[in-house]
């Protein structure tokens, strides 16, 4: 299926109405809702993320067009689960303990989901058990998010418990950096939501 | 003949009748001075700084010269020149419905400090009802006060016979507590000093003092500086993860009483020329992080979940024990706090703006790097945190920098881009604070040059010259350049770039956001509140027009806004000059149920749809 252009269009200026019009639409007319997602859905929110990248859009853009995204794709995950569709890996993410900040942590799932990751949403305030609650799912990496100064040393308590566990550890936040994340001994660090993408494409060698 | 006169900011134009003196002028124009001793110019409670001009002083004629100034008492000065210009300290008006002091407004009380000097005669020990030195002056000022339960400590017991020694007029200095008074002071008539009392707000950023005279009620001097904390680390949660060990929470608390409120307590009792000894009685507002702080308590339970004080409510405390430069038996206050971000500065506003003495549904809002709401009607009561980043404060800005001189407060400008910068003392500016951005993003929006997403129309830019190409940490950003290298302070260009832009959204839509779901969770809407009142500096500089159209505040009729100015200073100077304020504050802070916006579904959504000028759904805003 060729890209439908009203639908990339709506996701990236974020008109979440308009997006769930179109998938209904497309969904009761038949269409194959696994080229939906990978032709249409996917590069939209991939193409926020590039721009995003270069500056072109921020982040209030970037949170408009993922709620869109969101509200697409609960409407054809429970169709696309039936329909067996493969994901490129699925991995874990959440913000830790004593953290409650969770909207940077759902943009960056948003985005992996937008970019074909199957996600497991720990949510916010996660200890080490619900980390590896999540590793013992099936994540093939841990994605940890800490928003405030005071919660962050916390990512070096799930690091160290999840080495040698054979997934990776990234982490990342407004506070975080990339020296501390080697200082910490994580897998890796992402500035922000695309870069945790592309890290999660890097590490787990899917593209 | 016109005189010219000014007071807290603001000038009025009066037409004395012949031979009036400048105390009626006032009184005329609606601005009463304080003339205590009924205008004989004993008490100088009327002072007043005379402009340019020829005036009468008691029988003198005086002229004073272009440029120059002359203080004098107003009850004894007639004008005799036209265009005079004559201006009043905050502390000669009298109080009458809502003074403004200053930087803030009180609600009208009846003064009743909690520091009283009382002169009594001391009697004889009679012969046949012999009766220790204590127990006679305690018997003269339990009347004198009058209070049923009087005590005191060793150190005025150990002054006492000394005082006694010299005359049966002993002075003493009485502080109120709970249960009674205690006596911190006696001295003979003759030697004894004023007894003073000083308000301090101790913000994130900056610390205020205030020296009052608690027994005429009125302001004698203020100043203010940075929170030296900031050395250490510069936002709350920052100043948690500092303290780790013992030695640095003392640190930090060395950092607010050694080196910045101490300053602050003898700058202010120097320009009011008496001993810092002479402030008897502290009263303290702040953040629950700060009041922590202050006190030398672990703040570690205030930075993660579930965000809990060592204590709320907290007893008075020692001058001694503290090392604050007051007396050393003076006692110290500190504002009860209501939740982990909900501080003493909170308790204040509430207190302040009398939101549980009236019914209408009314908001409150203190914006600052954490905005705090209040949301209180007949029925109920409710407060939550909101953290917004630095960047109202001017922090975080590439040329963002603190409401002060030298800062760009205000701008103006239309389509063609010809901006009109004020400049906080006049001169070149050296950036801007946070009152001008909301100016520029508002002017910007209307004129088509900011999107409502935050983004510049780069064309129009470049056509009027004022594009920049700017490289940050984090890449590049487009922006715009509002003062040149030539016309600033710091001979490089000012400007405003479009990551500065997304840094004001975030905040202006964490505060709309917290308030809109606060009113969510009681079932109402912004339309519904009937007063809606702002605390905090940042509020009382700003365009509230502007704050509409950026979406920051609601689209409501100007005339349902009031502006409190600084609350948590107000609350620290009622708790000494009036006795029920510190327990109807300690009464209060049980009173709000606390929302928690992260565990509030709406926030999100809120937070996102609040992130565009004005908002997603501009339906909020049809002015
Ligand atoms: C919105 C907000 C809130 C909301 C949170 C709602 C929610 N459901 O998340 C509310 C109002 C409830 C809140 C509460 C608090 N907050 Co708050 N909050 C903010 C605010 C304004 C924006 C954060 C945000 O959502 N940004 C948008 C998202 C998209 O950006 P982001 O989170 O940074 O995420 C991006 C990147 O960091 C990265 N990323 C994030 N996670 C991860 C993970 C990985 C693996 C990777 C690769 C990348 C990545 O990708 C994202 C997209 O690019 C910031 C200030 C600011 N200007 O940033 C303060 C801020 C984070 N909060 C702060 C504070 C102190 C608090 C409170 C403790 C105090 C309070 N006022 O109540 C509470 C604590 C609550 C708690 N238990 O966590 C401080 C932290 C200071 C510090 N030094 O630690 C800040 C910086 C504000 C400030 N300067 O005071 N807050």
């Amino acid at each position: 299926m060729a890209k439908n252009e009203k639908l990339f269009e709506a996701i990236c200026t974020g008109n979440r109405k308009l997006v769930e019009q179109i998938v209904n639409q497309q969904v009761a007319a038949g269409a194959k809702v696994v080229e939906l997602l990978n032709d249409s859905m996917i590069p939209a929110m991939r193409s926020m993320g590039d721009k995003f990248s270069r500056n072109e859009v921020y982040v209030p853009e970037m949170l408009i067009a993922a709620r869109a995204m969101q509200a697409g794709l609960k409407i054809i995950e429970p169709i696309l689960a039936q329909a067996g569709h493969k994901p490129l890996a699925r991995v874990c993410v959440g913000t830790v303990k004593g953290d409650l900040h969770d909207i940077g942590k759902n943009l960056v799932a948003m985005m992996l989901k937008g970019a074909g990751y199957e996600v497991d949403d720990l949510g916010v305030d996660c200890d080490v058990a619900k980390f590896e609650a999540g590793v013992s799912r099936g994540a093939r990496a841990v994605l940890c998010s800490a928003l405030l100064t005071t919660t962050m040393p916390y990512m070096k308590t799930v690091t160290e418990a999840l080495k040698g566990k054979g997934v990776k550890i990234i982490i990342g936040g407004a506070p975080v950096t990339q020296q501390y994340a080697s200082e910490i001994g994580a897998d890796g660090y992402g500035a922000d939501a695309n870069e945790a993408v592309k890290i999660m494409d890097a590490q787990l060698g899917v593209r | 003949m016109t005189v010219h006169i000014t007071a807290h900011g603001r000038t009025r134009h009066a037409e004395p009748t012949p031979d009036a003196t400048l105390a009626e002028v006032w009184e005329r124009a609606g601005w009463p001075l304080n003339t205590r001793c009924g205008g004989q110019g004993v008490c100088r409670g009327c002072r007043v700084s005379l402009g340019a001009g020829v005036y009468r002083i008691g029988r003198e004629t005086v002229t004073v010269g272009a440029g120059e100034t002359r203080e004098t008492l107003a009850c004894q000065t007639r004008v005799l020149s036209a265009d005079a210009r004559v201006e009043a300290p905050a502390g000669s008006l009298l109080e009458t419905q809502g003074q403004i002091v200053d930087d803030f407004v009180l609600p009208t009380v009846m003064p009743d400090p909690t520091v009283r000097q009382l002169t009594v005669t001391v009697p004889e020990s009679a012969p046949k009802a012999p009766a220790s030195d204590w127990d006679r002056l305690a018997a003269e000022l339990r009347r004198a006060l009058p209070a049923e339960r009087v005590e005191g400590g060793l150190d005025v017991l150990r002054a006492l016979p000394l005082a006694l020694r010299a005359g049966a007029r002993v002075t003493g200095t009485a502080a109120r507590l709970p249960d009674g008074w205690r006596v911190l002071e006696a001295a003979p008539e003759a030697a004894a000093g004023p007894a003073l009392v000083a308000a301090v707000d101790i913000g994130t950023t900056t610390v205020v003092v205030v020296l009052a005279d608690p027994a005429r009620g009125i302001i004698l001097r203020r100043a203010a500086q940075y929170n030296q904390q900031i050395r250490k680390a510069d936002d709350v949660a920052a100043r948690i993860s500092f303290c780790r060990q013992p030695e640095d929470l003392r640190l930090l608390q060395d950092l607010v009483i050694q080196q910045t409120i101490n300053p602050l307590l003898r700058q202010v009792c120097a320009a009011a020329d008496v001993a810092p000894e002479r402030v008897l009685r502290l009263a303290v507002a702040g953040n629950t992080v700060m009041a922590h702080l202050f006190l030398g308590l672990s703040p570690e339970g205030l930075g993660r979940l579930p965000f809990q004080a060592v204590r709320h409510v907290h007893p008075v405390g020692r001058a001694r024990e503290l090392g604050l430069a007051m007396h050393p038996a003076g006692l110290v206050d500190v504002l009860p706090s209501i939740a982990g971000y909900l501080g003493g500065d909170v308790a204040a506003d509430i207190h302040v703006a009398q939101l549980l003495q009236r019914p209408e549904p009314t908001l409150l809002v203190d914006m600052g790097t954490n905005s705090e709401v209040v949301l209180s009607a007949a029925d109920h009561l409710a407060a939550c945190s909101t953290a917004a980043g630095p960047a109202f404060e001017g922090a975080g800005l590439l040329h963002g920098r603190r409401a002060a001189p030298g800062a760009i407060e205000h701008i103006v400008f239309g389509p063609a881009l010809d901006f009109q910068c004020f400049v906080i003392g006049g001169g070149r500016p050296d950036g801007l604070c946070g009152s001008a951005i909301i100016d520029f993003m508002a002017e910007g929006f209307r004129n088509g040059l900011i999107n409502a997403q935050g983004r510049f129309d780069i064309a129009r830019l470049k056509q009027r010259g004022c594009y920049a190409h700017i490289r940050l940490k984090r890449g590049a950003t487009h922006a715009c350049v509002l003062v040149s290298a030539d016309g600033s302070a710091t001979g490089q260009a000012i400007a405003i770039t479009e990551m500065d832009l997304s840094q004001v959204l975030k905040a202006k839509a964490a505060t709309y956001a917290g308030m809109k779901t606060l009113l969510q969770l009681h079932g109402r809407k912004f339309t519904d509140v009937r007063r809606f009142v702002l605390s905090g500096g940042f509020a009382r500089h700003i365009n509230l027009r502007n704050a509409i159209t950026l979406g920051l505040l609601p689209d409501l009729p100007l005339d349902r806004f009031e502006v409190i100015g600084n609350g948590a200073l107000a609350g620290a100077y009622l708790a000494l000059v009036d006795a029920a304020a510190l327990p109807a504050m300690e009464a209060l802070v049980r009173r709000p149920r606390v929302v928690e916006l992260n565990r509030t579904a709406d926030f999100e959504n809120n937070f996102i749809d609040a992130l565009l000028i004005p908002n997603l759904h501009a339906d909020e805003f049809p002015s």
